[in-house]
């Protein structure tokens, strides 16, 4: 109570009240910062000239970015594919090219690491698998080993 | 506008179906963002016919780049930096047209936007009068009087304190009051009465 008294008595009272009672300008209001009246005219004709603005009709064009990258995915499959092909044609093509009358060579014994660098090869394995060679790059295709269950062996 | 999501989740949701190729969201993301995409355009590159064309590009761009939105971040400030940096090239391209458009004088009285009639006049004089700010100028101007964007987002999206956005916008201000104040005060004191 007496503190109060005080307070109410303090010369600085006054100041203070007007110094809380200030209204600190809203640091984002840059609209309400215009107080020349030809800006304020020519901010106002803007925003009502933007207001009247009607885009142009929308066309939505066929958005196939999904579909394109799924193809892109699928390249290096293809690319794959591609080669594993000319491989099998070009084994295909060896096979063709021997002679009728020669012995069938043993299966192990068509390996052959002589084979140029650049050239395509398909050689033979045994076990029924086989290797196709290009240059450094060897495929090798092993026939998968029959399971138990497809063995009959299960229970 | 009706398609608007109403919410920051729902900006997701719709992000997130078109990015999982659903057609029909990608038909409403398109037709939502299209007009606001191309207001921009126009902004910032004070030119119809090129921000038709620029508004294509952006909006095919956005899909484009849409799953590397930062979620973290507004979508609209990732949007409008977007079209800025695309509307930024094209102006690079046709800088010395520009200048020679500007040398036309305005007419002594300007459109009244609030009549429908004179919407081609109203639409040429917005873009005479944003052509006569500098680039800088005409983005800040563009998103923040215009667009209403707040001065941070503003900033955010120009990479720039928020002073520079205040400055600039203080400079466009004042250009355009002496590009047009005078025209307008003198044509509502000769005729406010009958636009009341």
């Amino acid at each position: 109570m007496e503190a109060s008294v005080v307070e109410r008595e303090d010369p600085l009272d006054a100041l203070r009240e007007a110094w809380r009672a200030l209204d600190a300008p809203d640091p984002t209001a840059d609209r309400d910062a215009v107080a020349d009246p030809a800006e304020r005219a020519a901010l106002e004709w803007m925003r009502a000239a933007w207001g009247t603005l009607e885009a142009p009709p929308v066309r939505v064009p066929v958005l196939r970015r999904r579909r394109v990258r799924r193809s892109l995915a699928l390249v290096p499959l293809a690319a794959a594919a591609g080669i594993a092909a000319a491989l099998w044609l070009a084994r295909s093509d060896e096979h063709a090219s021997q002679p009728a009358e020669s012995e069938p060579a043993p299966v192990a014994e068509t390996l052959q690491p002589e084979v140029p660098a650049t050239a395509l090869a398909a050689l033979e394995r045994a076990e029924g698998g086989f290797e196709l060679r290009h240059g450094s790059v060897r495929l090798i295709f092993v026939e998968p080993e029959p399971s138990a269950a497809e063995s009959g062996d299960a229970r | 506008m009706s398609d608007e999501p109403a919410d920051a989740d729902g900006e997701r949701r719709l992000v997130d179906a078109v990015l999982a190729g659903d057609a029909p969201a990608i038909d409403r993301w398109y037709r939502r963002e299209h007009p606001s995409v191309w207001r921009l355009c126009l902004g910032f590159l004070a030119d119809g016919a090129e921000a038709e064309d620029v508004a294509q590009d952006a909006m095919l761009k956005l899909h484009d780049r849409l799953d590397r939105w930062d979620r973290a971040r507004p979508y609209a400030a990732w949007r409008n930096a977007l079209v800025l940096n695309l509307c930024r090239d094209r102006l690079r391209r046709r800088a010395a047209r520009e200048r020679v458009e500007m040398e036309a004088p305005l007419p002594r009285e300007l459109p009244d936007p609030a009549r429908a009639a004179e919407r081609g006049e109203v639409r040429e004089m917005l873009q005479r009068a944003l052509a006569s700010l500098s680039p800088r100028e005409r983005e800040a101007f563009v998103l923040r009087e215009l667009e209403g964007h707040a001065t941070s987002e503003v900033a955010l999206v120009l990479e720039v304190g928020e002073s520079t956005v205040r400055s600039l916008l203080t400079l466009a201000r004042r250009r355009l009051r002496e590009l047009l104040g005078e025209r307008l005060l003198g044509s509502s004191a000769n005729d406010g009465g009958e636009r009341g």
